[in-house]
């Protein structure tokens, strides 16, 4: 490998307009030798600027060297020229994702594996980036709200987050302080009545349903569904909900 | 036993025709007295009578403060079976228990038939 680096770097001595530059890049770089690989793929591109497969590569040389910015700049404009560059597109996601930008990331992904179908490296980086923005979908869906439908109260019977409104109306205090007696008689009735411990309560009645349960011991989860929702939609909202409630209290205690 | 409570009997005897459901009980919703039951097994009715009540209120309490008014339906759910109240006429609740595959559907059409017919 060292003999054919010699040469190529021979031959771009000699001719800097060599295209010779793109093998000489990738081999640098095969090698170690980002800082080497980053000079010789930046005078080549900018020598010829519409070489796509060169720029593609040196987004990448550039993202090895930690140059997150300018691999950026880079492939966003390699994907201008050529839309479907698997590399640009399988970098921008990368970059999308080690940003957050999950929508965006997957957006690439999505193109590169349109593009590449049996690349595994795409699908195995589009199948997790789905599974956390689905998860992320649902932990949003799912968390305590600051004012609404959903709330989380502690055995004294106060509000502890989130909040229930009815008409407008904040009715979050009345019914955290009603809720400990529901608890305490679900508790006493599931007993006397050998049905183990109580998972949860749901009402119904003609201005929607409620859904009562206990992510813990010390607190109580209430989801309210307005007149139209159906109970077991607020039930699956509830079981998501409870889990990170459950979270919620495990992280606010103070050891 | 009075014309009423056997004609509850008869009702309450459809719904523990149901699959999963261990006994129902038509109570008063004020002092939790039996007036009609049917249960199956070793249930002490009373219990499931004056448990149900006491549910029934407590969760009315709650629903009210959430603008929601009394319940038509309350289903307590735990890790062994549930327990279903919901207010019949004249100040009457009936009550069922059943086990943790009972179909909560079924159960509302035949105790919502019972309520057409008090």
């Amino acid at each position: 490998m060292n003999d054919r680096i010699r040469i190529l770097a021979d031959e771009l001595a000699n001719n800097p307009v060599s295209l010779c530059f793109v093998e000489l890049g990738a081999l640098l770089r095969k090698i170690g030798d980002l800082t080497g690989a980053e000079r010789v793929l930046a005078g080549g591109v900018a020598r010829h600027p519409g070489h796509v497969e060169a720029r593609s590569l040196y987004g990448e040389v550039l993202l090895d060297r930690g140059k997150l910015r300018d691999a950026f700049r880079e492939w966003s404009e390699v994907v201008e020229t050529e839309p479907r560059d698997v590399g640009a597109r399988k970098g921008l996601g990368y970059l999308f994702y080690k940003g957050g930008q999950l929508d965006e990331a997957l957006e690439h992904l999505e193109m590169a594996l349109s593009i590449a179908p049996m690349d595994q490296q795409v699908r195995q980086a589009y199948s997790r980036i789905r599974k956390e923005l689905e998860s992320e979908e649902t932990a949003a869906s799912a968390a305590p709200r600051g004012a609404g439908d959903m709330m989380l109260a502690d055995s004294r019977g106060r509000p502890l987050t989130g909040g229930l409104v009815t008409d407008g109306r904040d009715v979050s205090e009345e019914v955290a302080a009603y809720l400990v007696g529901v608890s305490d008689e679900a508790a006493r009735s599931a007993r006397m009545l050998k049905l183990g411990n109580w998972i949860w309560i749901t009402t119904e009645s003609g201005n929607g349903c409620l859904h009562i349960s206990k992510p813990t011991d010390d607190s109580t989860l209430v989801l309210m569904g307005g007149p139209g929702v159906r109970p077991a939609e607020v039930e699956m909202r509830a079981e998501s909900a409870a889990k990170t409630a459950k979270d919620w209290m495990d992280d606010s205690r103070v050891d | 036993m009075t014309a009423v409570s056997i004609n509850f009997d008869r009702l309450l005897g459809r719904v523990t025709g149901i699959r999963g459901v261990v006994g129902a009980v038509v109570l008063d919703a004020e002092d939790g007295l039996v007036i009609a039951e049917s249960i199956l097994g070793g249930i002490r009715v009373n219990a499931v009578a004056a448990l149900a009540a006491s549910m029934y209120r407590r969760v009315s309490h709650t629903t009210k403060a959430a603008g929601h008014g009394p319940p038509d339906f309350v289903q307590l759910q735990a890790e062994n079976g549930v327990l279903i109240a919901l207010p019949g006429s004249c100040g009457t609740i009936l009550a069922v228990i059943g086990e943790l595959d009972l179909n909560i559907g079924l159960v509302k059409i035949e105790l919502n038939k019972i309520l057409v017919r008090q």
